[in-house]
């Protein structure tokens, strides 16, 4: 699969905020159930409004993992390599381990998809036996955000990667993908997914080369993009 | 002797070599870099092989196929089965929680009873069953059971449970068993009223086109995570969500058309007099009993004009979704909160497919038999609400015995605050229940049951689908606490109060029930879909091992074609029911409540790892946010950010104030299912609602309540 640059294409008309794939992510990548409050999800869905009074109102949901973005602004930023472009199809990786926690990446990231850990994790009493052998729990002190499930890239179609039969060998599927109730969120070679669809990407001006794209037949949302 | 230069050099590499060569040094940095990167004191990760296992969800009431992963014995995580024919890999918040949900934080360990302090203690099986046997037998025909909505072999075994005790459900008796309310049950209703039998269901698969008058159907609707899965792969076919609020059905939908809540049977009507006017009747109309009737009343009453005064809707837009179900959209009458509107919205819905002749016809209306016996026919005629609204208000006796087959009434029922004072006056109040939810807080005696990882059940057609469905789910993990099936228990309790029952065991009645299946029709979804054989293609074969094909996850379907009696379109019915109700001027909003699937269901409480998927447009802390367009708000004079008291004519809550423009004139918008118990977000928001009896049918209805609103 070399060559392979993974990407999602997200369709915001068929987004019903169900929030499926933010429960997917955080149980798949062992995220605690609360963390003070504070934003905590690597994948938010938020609701966009066209800003127009009823009943000319619009609305739609909109679902942003990171971006794994083709020339990411935070692995220029992160001093010790905590967070690097990967071979492995393009998927930003993010190394807790190395991470020292200076949020400098957070700060290069025009899309707000990185997460600071405020505190250690915790679980409620018992919860913690059924954390998932696919991420590492985070300590407090760290960085941490999407990363396209890249273990079940690793895993392959072994079963438990999720991986479906139209995925080909070594291709895999993202746990928010596999769950979405509507099919709004497709994973797989992006120039696959794009190929015949007017896709844009949020936030295009500031040439980051996001992989995760939208696509909408609302024109107010592609013109505030 | 000096320390010089030298000296020191010599120590330092001596030191040094001995630091590099020494394990201790080497033993330490490794530990030190272990340490930080893998601190022990951070939980640690399973080990060993992975095993999956395939099963149907108990949790989610629409019982999509689901994939455990478990490690050393213990399951790790839920995913959707790609392979199961309803949901295809789908998932609901409810099923994702079935793992993790077995160490939910208010698991009841082992029985509780009340002692004289007040306080719930733990006590043996064998008193807590010996003491409700006593109770039972001094309690005569006075013992009421509340079950769940959703239909099950428990819910069946209940109502024959119930059954021994006699007709205390009559009028004026204070026991029988009524089901927590639900919109499956006010659908059956007005399909018996329209002279049909079971279930509606309705053929998205199949559709054009959709039309949804108020149906919540791409969330809190039993089967949105079928329907989902569908329309999702649709999207660009016709579809418009007729509803006060711009939710998750009318995300999913091209065209959301404003509609005021309780004005969903005045849409429908008006669509039937453009379906009549267009001269787009079904072909088989002429075999509608009340077909005159019906005609003579949308004409008179629902002409465009007349349904433009009452829903602000123009004339031109209904008749453009008149054309589209003239052409085959498909139709889906309901409440965008899924209970509490009444029967009118619903025959008024079903009466539009029916002059269209949509029903039991490929994308169109089925009528779904039964799996089996269904435990909602044998429920008492009187609703729950109107039953313990009498309770409270001192008109109705008080049972001696109140049984609580896992549902939370306290929490889930409108009017909350009568429910909780009709619970109070019952004699002796016992709950079968997994969590310590609000009502089991209220009970003499707590049974816990199993969680549904840990149990036998079944789960029938979840509301919504055109096809019956059965499905059965497996214990893979052993119970976590000192519990016990809650049909297990009622067949002990049988057998102690004299009149044992035919099973030895829950499951043996699982088991008698699939092996009736077998004969009757239907075959295991696999590669021909049930959608499939309605639209024409052969149907499969019936499986040779039911229940070991059910037992592993397997769907067993019946899609049914058979012609049904001609269906009358309820006009003397609608005739009454529709005419122009009061309204209280004094209470200037009305409440658009909706419902969704992320607040996980009655009695368990929002599930732990949804809990941020709750948008603070929804709730912040322990408030509720009342979600109302920019006039609205000027209209009651609060502002973006105002903390305000909601009061209905029975309850109030405090709550913020969202502006949001995805809310329609003079409505004011909250999310059910929040606050049920402490330490969750928001506010029970049913405990503004009030119920009022439907004209005609009588049955209680809470959809459009109307509340005030001030500033505090």
């Amino acid at each position: 699969m070399s060559g392979v640059v993974w990407g999602m294409v997200i369709d915001l008309d068929r987004c019903t905020g169900c929030g499926v794939c933010q429960s997917a992510c955080r149980l798949e990548n062992n995220i605690p159930p609360q963390q003070g409050g504070r934003d905590s999800d690597w994948i938010s869905v938020a609701r966009e409004v066209n800003g127009q009074a009823f009943p000319e109102s619009d609305a739609l949901f909109l679902p942003k993992p990171c971006m794994h973005c083709e020339h990411p602004p935070c692995v220029a930023a992160c001093p010790v390599g905590a967070t690097v472009k990967s071979g492995q199809g393009g998927i930003v990786s993010q190394n807790p381990a190395r991470c020292i926690g200076c949020r400098a990446c957070m700060k290069a990231c025009p899309y707000g998809v990185r997460r600071f850990t405020w505190t250690d994790p915790s679980w409620p009493r018992g919860m913690d036996a059924t954390l998932t052998p696919f991420a590492s729990v985070r300590p407090k002190g760290v960085v941490e955000k999407c990363t396209f499930c890249a273990h079940r890239l690793v895993l392959g179609n072994s079963g438990v990667s999720g991986a479906r039969e139209q995925d080909g060998t070594g291709g895999f599927v993202t746990a928010c993908a596999q769950a979405c109730p509507t099919g709004a969120i497709e994973f797989g070679e992006i120039a696959t997914l794009l190929r015949g669809r007017e896709a844009f990407a949020l936030l295009a001006e500031q040439g980051t080369g996001p992989q995760v794209h939208y696509v909408t037949r609302r024109a107010w949302v592609r013109g505030g993009k | 002797m000096g320390f010089g230069r030298r000296e020191f050099l010599g120590i330092s590499a001596g030191l040094a070599a001995g630091l590099a060569l020494s394990p201790a040094s080497w033993r330490l940095a490794r530990d030190l870099t272990r340490q930080s990167q893998d601190p022990p004191w951070l939980a640690s990760l399973p080990k060993g092989q992975l095993l999956e296992a395939t099963t149907t969800s108990l949790a989610c009431p629409g019982a999509p196929g689901i994939t455990v992963l478990a490690a050393q014995g213990r399951p790790l995580i839920v995913r959707g089965n790609p392979e199961h024919p309803l949901s295809r890999g789908a998932l609901s918040p409810a099923a994702q929680a079935e793992a993790y949900s077995l160490y939910h934080p208010r698991r009841v360990a082992g029985p509780l009873k009340r002692n004289a302090a007040g306080a719930l203690e733990p006590v043996s099986w064998a008193a807590a069953l010996e003491l409700l046997t006593e109770r039972l037998k001094a309690a005569g025909g006075g013992v009421l059971a509340v079950g769940p909505a959703r239909e099950g072999t428990l819910q069946n075994l209940l109502a024959e449970f119930m059954a021994g005790f006699g007709d205390g459900g009559g009028p004026g008796g204070s026991g029988g068993y009524l089901r927590m309310p639900c919109e499956a049950d006010t659908a059956r209703a007005a399909l018996a009223l329209m002279g049909g039998a079971g279930q509606p269901g309705y053929d998205l698969d199949n559709a054009p086109g959709l039309v949804l008058l108020g149906a919540d159907a791409f969330d809190s609707m039993p089967a949105s995570v079928h329907f989902r899965k569908t329309w999702g792969q649709k999207a660009q076919e016709f579809s418009c969500f007729f509803g006060p609020v711009h939710g998750a059905s009318a995300a999913l939908c091209q065209e959301w058309l404003p509609l005021a809540s309780g004005r969903e049977s005045h849409v429908a009507l008006g669509l039937a007099w453009h379906l009549a006017d267009l001269g787009r009747l079904g072909g088989d109309a002429a075999r509608i009993p009340d077909l005159r009737e019906f005609l003579a009343l949308v004409r008179q009453r629902f002409g465009p004009a007349e349904v433009e005064r009452e829903t602000g809707l123009p004339p031109q837009a209904l008749r453009l979704v008149a054309m589209q179900v003239a052409q085959g959209a498909l139709a889906v009458p309901g409440s965008p909160a899924g209970q509490g509107a009444g029967l009118a919205p619903m025959v008024a819905g079903l009466a539009l497919s029916v002059l269209a002749g949509r029903v039991n016809r490929s994308g169109g209306v089925y009528l779904t038999g039964e799996a089996g016996e269904r435990a909602a026919t044998r429920a008492s005629v009187v609703g729950l609400p109107e039953r313990f609204k009498e309770i409270a208000l001192g008109l109705a006796q008080a049972p001696e015995v109140l049984l609580l087959m896992e549902t939370d009434p306290a929490a889930g029922l409108p009017c909350t605050d009568l429910a909780v004072r009709a619970m109070k006056k019952a004699g002796f109040r016992v709950a079968f229940t997994s969590v310590l939810n609000a009502s089991a807080k209220m009970c003499d005696l707590v049974l816990p049951a199993p969680m549904p990882l840990e149990r036998w059940d079944d789960v029938e057609t979840p509301y919504g689908l055109a096809f019956s469905t059965y499905g059965l789910a497996r214990p893979l993990v052993r119970a976590g606490a000192d519990a016990r099936h809650p049909g297990d228990v009622l067949l002990d309790l049988s057998a102690r109060l004299g009149r044992p029952l035919k099973y030895s065991s829950f499951r043996q009645m699982l088991r008698e029930r699939v092996a009736l299946l077998e004969g009757s029709g239907g075959y295991v979804a696999g590669r021909v879909a049930p959608w499939q054989v309605l639209a024409g293609a052969p149907q499969p074969a019936p499986e040779a091992d039911l229940w070991k094909a059910l037992s592993e996850g397997a769907l067993w379907v019946r899609p049914e074609q058979a012609p049904v009696p001609a269906l009358s379109c309820g006009a003397a019915f609608l005739a009454k029911a529709t005419a122009p109700a009061a309204i209280d001027l004094s209470l200037p909003l009305t409440l658009a409540l909706q419902s969704t699937q992320r607040t996980g269901v009655p009695g368990m409480g929002v599930p732990l790892q949804s809990l941020t998927a709750i948008r603070k447009d929804e709730a912040r802390g322990a408030l509720s946010v009342a979600r109302m367009n920019g006039a609205t708000a000027r209209l009651v004079r609060v502002r973006q950010g105002d903390t305000v008291r909601l009061a209905g004519p029975s309850g109030r809550m405090e709550a913020l104030v969202d502006l949001d423009e995805s809310v329609m004139d003079g409505h004011v918008a909250l999310l059910l299912g929040l606050g049920q118990c402490e330490g969750e977000p928001g506010g029970n928001a049913q405990r503004l609602t009030a119920t009022t009896p439907e004209p005609v049918s009588g049955r209680s209805t809470w959809a459009a309540c109307r509340v005030s609103l001030e500033r505090i």
